[in-house]
């Protein structure tokens, strides 16, 4: 990851990343931070907050994605979580899921686990992203606008170098059968 | 059509009456015939995943809306993703159905089977009720049965399929 100097938050890089899309995504994200971030940031019906397993948001997303091709998914994947299921993306880009996007939000810690540094902390996310994806579908999320990501060919990889957070991580506040009441209902086919 | 291939089939046939949003999973020799018909099938998608953890997230996925979806895995593979199986379909109660190879039993006598057997035995069947088919005489409602179970129980139903002497 770049220095830390003027880097958003994850908050901000969340909500930067949703702007991206004309009509509200699906956002399917990890346990801890990214579902926490992600309620902060933009608490919506289409929100899937994975409260369980670490990492399982991008393969969450991906069955979500091929059940609903006509809608756009955006996977809010930590760095830390995503280590723990890169093989997901191999998975994503040999299934062609044209509707799917994965967002790694990279902080180079665990922040929801007293910010133990992460292994991936110097890997080059962008890097992993072209050469799985290919380097028309996988950009820095600072390099993105609205008008360039309708372009840009799915699957698609956004990396967003994010600020460890200095303000308390928020509690999400849902129980899994509420998460799964309202998603149910916003998901309908 | 040889006695694995024709299984296979029946198997297909199985999963195509509970007509699926889609399936996923990994290989298994006792799978590969089925995994074929799915992969070929145009009336839903097989997702090939990397690992069999990703199996139960994008079963969960497509259960999250409201949509059934089949997951085929050996018994060593459905080892691998107790966590995903645990803390994800069990707990946000996720209706989907898991037909796991459950090699290693008397019939099928592998060396390198047996340890995954045991493990089995001793940890999937602890955390979930499994129900045990013979893979040469498979019912043709199976599939669709074990929908009806997992959305009547709100957790996935785990069929294992097994050789017989």
């Amino acid at each position: 990851m770049t220095a830390l100097k003027n880097l958003p938050s994850q908050k901000e890089a969340i909500a930067a990343a949703l702007a991206l899309y004309g009509k509200r995504p699906f956002a399917v994200s990890d346990i801890g931070s990214q579902s926490a971030w992600l309620k902060a940031a933009s608490h919506d019906a289409r929100n899937l907050y994975v409260s369980g397993p670490m990492g399982l948001a991008s393969s969450v997303a991906l069955g979500l994605a091929a059940c609903r091709p006509n809608e756009e998914v955006l996977a809010l994947c930590g760095d830390g979580a995503l280590a723990m299921n890169l093989s997901s993306l191999a998975t994503i880009a040999g299934a062609k899921q044209k509707n799917l996007a994965v967002l790694v939000l990279d902080n180079g810690i665990y922040e929801y686990t007293a910010s133990v540094p992460t292994p991936t902390r110097d890997l080059d996310w962008l890097a992993v992203g072209r050469a799985i994806f290919g380097t028309a579908s996988c950009f820095n999320l600072s390099d993105l606008t609205a008008d360039r990501w309708k372009t840009v060919p799915g699957p698609r990889m956004v990396v967003a170098d994010v600020a460890p957070s200095t303000e308390k991580t928020p509690l999400l506040g849902m129980s899994p059968a509420q998460i799964r009441a309202v998603f149910l209902e916003a998901a309908k086919a | 059509m040889g006695e694995q291939a024709a299984s296979g089939d029946r198997l297909f046939r199985s999963i195509e009456a509970a007509r699926p949003k889609l399936v996923t999973g990994l290989p298994d020799g006792m799978l590969a015939e089925t995994i074929r018909l799915c992969a070929a099938s145009k009336d839903f998608p097989y997702i090939a995943c990397a690992r069999e953890e990703e199996t139960i997230g994008v079963a969960c996925g497509a259960a999250m809306a409201g949509e059934r979806a089949v997951v085929m895995v050996q018994n060593a593979g459905l080892l691998n993703s107790i966590g995903a199986f645990a803390t994800m379909a069990l707990r946000y109660q996720l209706p989907f159905v898991v037909l796991v190879t459950n090699r290693g039993v008397l019939a099928d006598p592998n060396s390198y089977d047996i340890e995954k057997y045991m493990a089995f035995e001793a940890s999937v069947k602890t955390l979930t009720p499994v129900f045990s088919y013979a893979a040469a005489n498979i019912p043709d409602d199976l599939v669709p049965a074990a929908f009806k179970w997992a959305e009547a129980a709100r957790r996935p139903a785990v069929i294992a399929l097994e050789k017989s002497l």
